[in-house]
């Protein structure tokens, strides 16, 4: 059995079409867009907070579910999410905790309620501050 | 360069708790075999697959200075509370002996009187520094606090916390001709060896913290 992602460009969103492979194959394939990494840095406390959302994940699902859920376009080295993921966890946004993942240890994180209040509050913000640069450069009609 | 040569340079470039360390690196390099694994599922051969998961790493080096600003900060904030506890208890326990007439009490000279109000005053600020540097260390990343200056601060606190109130204890002996034959008798000399122990200890916690916030 083998793994379909679909990325369908008017709508980013990666649909499962079968199941039973790694998820990180389909990340692999993906093509990378290559966004500016500076400008993701911004916002990479409020992107790994929101693919917590769904529920605990480990290190490297963390970086798939970015991949994933972007698309490919997020141009991040990989590297930089370990220290991120434990600077939330020191602000208390994040609680990490070792588990076994298909019979390996690895270090799941899980949103805490005070991440769950600061994503809202990244959301809002971005969706207010998107909405007014989108009005700006989308032009006159 | 490979994978385990990318945990390695990491590893070369942290200082710190041995248990913190080992889970950040196993962390790493966990993350490092899981991305190798999804790339031979895509089809990249084993060496293929490894070099494509540690070009998107990243700088180790950079990844090794981040995990060490963690490290730094989360031994300042353990540091922080410990300094923010030490101060008041050493207050505290000396004064309980006047208060309980342990040493009995004797008219203080001048000096005397001043630089208890100096050592007073040294462990209040001294607590309210280390709780603000505290704070600063749960609460910065929320707002973009960087851990390392915030981390070096209150190593500095705690020498010259340590350094005054040192000074300060010194000077006293000089300042009250029998001051050291009221110290002979077991609660003062508990107390004396319980300052010592905290002394040490803040003394030891902020030469860590300033140790972890220049490292590598």
């Amino acid at each position: 059995m083998q793994t379909v992602y679909i990325y369908i460009r008017e709508n980013p969103e990666i649909t499962l079409v079968q199941s039973g492979k790694r998820p990180g194959a389909a990340r692999a394939g993906v093509a990378c867009l290559g966004m500016n990494t500076d400008a993701i840095r911004g916002h990479l406390d409020g992107l790994l907070l929101a693919v917590l959302e769904s529920g605990p994940l480990h290190g490297y699902g963390i970086i798939e579910a970015l991949q994933v859920r972007s698309g490919g376009a997020l141009d991040l080295p990989t590297g930089t999410v370990y220290p991120a993921l434990r600077r939330l966890e020191r602000a208390g946004w994040i609680a990490g905790h070792w588990d076994t993942v298909r019979g390996r240890r690895r270090r799941s994180y899980m949103l805490t309620k005070a991440g769950n209040r600061a994503l809202e509050t990244e959301r809002a913000e971005w969706i207010r501050f998107s909405g007014v640069v989108g009005s700006v450069l989308g032009g006159t009609s | 360069m490979t994978a385990q040569r990318t945990v390695a340079t990491i590893q070369a470039r942290l200082t710190g708790p041995r248990r913190l360390r080992t889970e950040l690196l196993q962390e790493v390099a966990d993350g490092l075999e899981d991305a190798t694994e999804a790339y031979q599922e895509a089809g990249l051969n084993a060496a293929d697959a490894e070099r494509r998961a540690v070009a998107e790493f990243g700088d180790p080096r950079k990844v090794a200075d981040q995990l060490q600003e963690e490290i730094a900060a989360r031994h300042g904030r353990r540091s922080a509370l410990f300094i923010a506890l030490c101060f008041p208890v050493l207050i505290l326990a000396w004064d309980l002996l006047w208060m309980t007439g342990l040493v009995p009490p004797t008219p203080q000279p001048a000096p005397a009187v001043l630089l208890n109000n100096l050592l007073t005053w040294i462990a209040v600020t001294t607590t309210c520094g280390a709780l603000v540097g505290f704070l600063l260390l749960y609460f910065g990343p929320r707002v973009g606090v960087a851990g390392i200056p915030v981390t070096r601060a209150i190593g500095v606190l705690g020498w010259l916390g340590t350094g005054s109130t040192v000074l300060a204890c010194c000077a006293m002996q000089f300042t009250q001709p029998n001051y050291a034959d009221r110290m002979l008798n077991v609660p003062v000399l508990s107390v004396m060896v319980l300052s010592l122990v905290l002394v040490v200890g803040v003394a030891t916690a902020a030469q860590r913290c300033c140790a972890l916030a220049t490292a590598p």
